[in-house]
């Protein structure tokens, strides 16, 4: 009788005498467990903490780096509402840079520069005041940026249609700076950063008013 | 996808503290580890505080964030379960027994030559009298025996509950079987020999 041992022993375990498990000791052994049990203060679990649960760590560089790549279009858009001070804000600075980098034509590449020029003059009205003087200060250096880029544009169409193009952002950009200096005056730290601010865009207007000044078309940058 | 769902349940009730998915656990494994404990105890009552605890200390460790994660909570909990019990005989003063172990072998064929009808019939109707005498083989037979022909288990998970060798296990299984076979045999011939004497009184009456 070739595996009928075999065939008792697992069968064993439904009967009584095999340890099967009766309905009143299984309430006995469930009520003695769930009444010492705590349940009562359950913990909210985040993404972070999901990830860093199921994924090794000898995974986890080329995991981050794979998702660092097919995610970084989303990535760019958490990225591109962040505010000075939060975590991505140094990673939507980075990829600002990055597509400046990209930008061949130095008229064009002004124009841009001088996009995010705006874009950080509504990040400082928008940020917490400790975090405003950041984005004033890169508001200022982005427009200096810009008229750094512009001189050196070879083709003179170009360069004076970008030119027009930054004289009227200044104009623009110095009304919404004259908005952010309201209720700083007695913050020195972001007072400072507001007149850097203030002396590059009155530079954008003084190389416009020598333009204009110049006959021929000639642009003397 | 068994696998995949504990775990699931592991992450929930370690780091959420979900009642619910530690029931889920208790569910999956109160039978197993209830009838691993008795095997080991050969008292109900001693199994279900036993028992008890052993889940009780599981969820403490869950929830316990120092802690190293569990990776393979089925062997966990047997291995919870069983250092109860070998604290529960050291409080009672009686040695668990310690067999060691010098050779490998294969994992054993189960035969038995012998064609006892008597035997047959036992066997089909009373599993008393089988679970009888797995009890009265060595308590590292036994567990071994339980754990591989009651529960399923692989020589690899259960080398890892009892914190043995593969090899370990599989000679632990092969000398538990014989032992087994011998408690059965030697009560068959007992049994045989009252049977016999019995049929004897009876033709002379």
């Amino acid at each position: 009788m070739p595996l009928d041992l075999n065939r008792e022993l697992k069968n064993l375990k439904h009967s009584p005498e095999g340890g099967a498990l009766s309905a009143d000791s299984a309430n006995r052994i469930r009520e003695r467990v769930f009444a010492s049990i705590n349940f009562d203060q359950p913990k909210n679990i985040g993404i972070f903490q999901i990830v860093n649960y199921f994924i090794p760590p000898q995974f986890a560089y080329a995991i981050g780096l794979f998702a660092l790549i097919v995610g970084s279009g989303f990535f760019a858009y958490q990225a591109n509402t962040t505010l000075p001070g939060e975590k991505l804000y140094g990673a939507k600075i980075a990829l600002e840079k990055t597509n400046v980098r990209f930008v061949s034509n130095p008229s064009e590449r002004a124009k841009v520069q001088m996009e995010f020029a705006g874009r950080r003059l509504e990040e400082a009205q928008r940020a917490a005041p400790s975090a405003a003087p950041e984005a004033i200060k890169r508001f200022a250096q982005d427009v200096k940026a810009a008229q750094a880029a512009l001189k050196q544009a070879a083709d003179p169409v170009q360069a004076a249609a970008a030119q027009k193009e930054l004289v009227q952002k200044a104009a623009e950009y110095e009304t919404k700076l004259q908005q952010v200096k309201v209720g700083r005056s007695d913050r020195p730290v972001e007072m400072a950063a507001i007149n850097e601010a203030e002396e590059a865009l009155r530079e954008v207007a003084k190389v416009a008013e020598v333009v204009e000044e110049l006959e021929d078309g000639e642009v003397g940058l | 996808m068994q696998r995949i769902r504990e775990k699931l349940l592991i992450f929930r009730a370690s780091e959420g503290r979900d009642s619910k998915a530690f029931g889920e656990l208790y569910g999956l494994y109160i039978e197993p580890i209830y009838r691993f404990v008795y095997f080991k105890t050969g008292s109900k009552e001693d199994a279900e505080d036993l028992v008890s605890q052993a889940f009780l200390k599981t969820w403490e460790y869950l929830i316990d964030s120092d802690k190293p994660r569990v990776q393979n909570f089925r062997a966990f909990i047997y291995q919870v379960a069983r250092n109860l019990v070998a604290r529960f005989y050291e409080n009672k003063g009686r040695s668990h027994e310690l067999l060691i172990l010098d050779e490998e072998g294969e994992e054993p064929v189960i035969e038995d030559h012998r064609q006892s009808l008597f035997l047959d019939q036992l066997y089909k109707s009373d599993r008393a009298y089988l679970a009888d005498c797995l009890k009265k083989i060595k308590d590292g037979y036994r567990e071994v025996i339980v754990l591989r022909y009651l529960e399923d288990m692989s020589v690899e998970e259960i080398a890892k509950i009892t914190e043995k060798t593969s090899g370990n296990v599989r000679v632990l299984m092969h000398r538990g079987i014989q032992a087994l076979k011998k408690v059965i045999q030697e009560d068959d011939k007992k049994s045989y020999a009252i049977r016999s004497q019995q049929g004897i009184k009876e033709s002379q009456t």
